[in-house]
């Protein structure tokens, strides 16, 4: 995710934290809010790494797929844990859980062509932000972010189609 | 990395896959730090189709993020 001072996403953000935090000081200085701001955003965002020049689409979908497969690994790994040895074995080859580049470029499609007010919630929830935050921030009701959000997931389940059987 | 496509490796149920995959999409879309629920834990421990969608799922979005189509969410 690139970011820019024009993003309105930041703007969103430090409107956000400004209405958070006036209560502080009528000194606050306004440059230390949106530093702050800045760095709450780069701290919850997923920013991916930088792409090579020269990469083929496939080289870049089989790097994105290795790092999705570490993430999805270290979390059931965490969350196995607590639990015994005995436990918390994978039962099927990790080797098996490689997904078709298909369907990865139907979800990326679709997550690219979600409306904006839909994937601007799922983008914020993605980065940590509550429900109630979102809403506040973007001046809807938790009820309208409840709905955006479910009404992306309905159409990223629709690519989704019979993969889950 | 190679990418496979993988059509034939199947664990769960139809049925006992559908209510895993809204989960999955509900942890993905909110993530982070919260827990995987009991059940849906131990359902992908031994289902590779469900980890299959997660997978997709988390590479897809890195993908999209990467088009910089995140100028289109102004707004």
């Amino acid at each position: 995710m690139s970011l820019n001072s024009d993003d309105s996403r930041i703007q969103k953000l430090i409107h956000y934290h400004y209405k958070k935090n006036k209560h502080l000081s009528p000194v606050f200085d306004a440059e230390d809010l949106y530093q702050e701001t800045w760095i709450r955003l780069n701290e919850s965002s997923e920013t991916p790494p930088a792409v090579p020049a020269g990469l083929s689409e496939e080289d870049l979908v089989g790097q994105a797929v290795g790092r999705a497969a570490e993430k999805v690994f270290g979390k059931l790994r965490k969350r196995s844990q607590r639990k015994t040895a005995g436990e918390v074995q994978l039962e099927c080859d990790p080797a098996d859980c490689l997904p078709d580049t298909d369907l990865i470029l139907d979800l990326r499609k679709q997550i690219n062509d979600l409306p904006s007010d839909e994937r601007l919630v799922i983008e914020m929830m993605r980065s940590g932000y509550e429900g109630a935050e979102i809403a506040s921030c973007l001046h809807v009701s938790r009820q309208s972010v409840s709905r955006r959000k479910h009404k992306a997931l309905r159409r990223l389940r629709e690519v989704l189609g019979d993969e889950a059987r | 990395m190679n990418q496979q496509k993988v059509t034939s490796k199947i664990c769960g149920s139809r049925e006992e896959c559908a209510p895993v995959l809204e989960q999955v999409l509900s942890f993905w879309s909110s993530d982070l730090t919260n827990d995987l629920p009991e059940e849906v834990h131990e359902h992908l421990l031994g289902c590779c189709s469900c980890i299959r969608v997660w997978i997709a799922l988390e590479a897809a979005s890195e993908l999209a993020s990467c088009d910089g189509s995140s100028s289109n969410l102004a707004g």
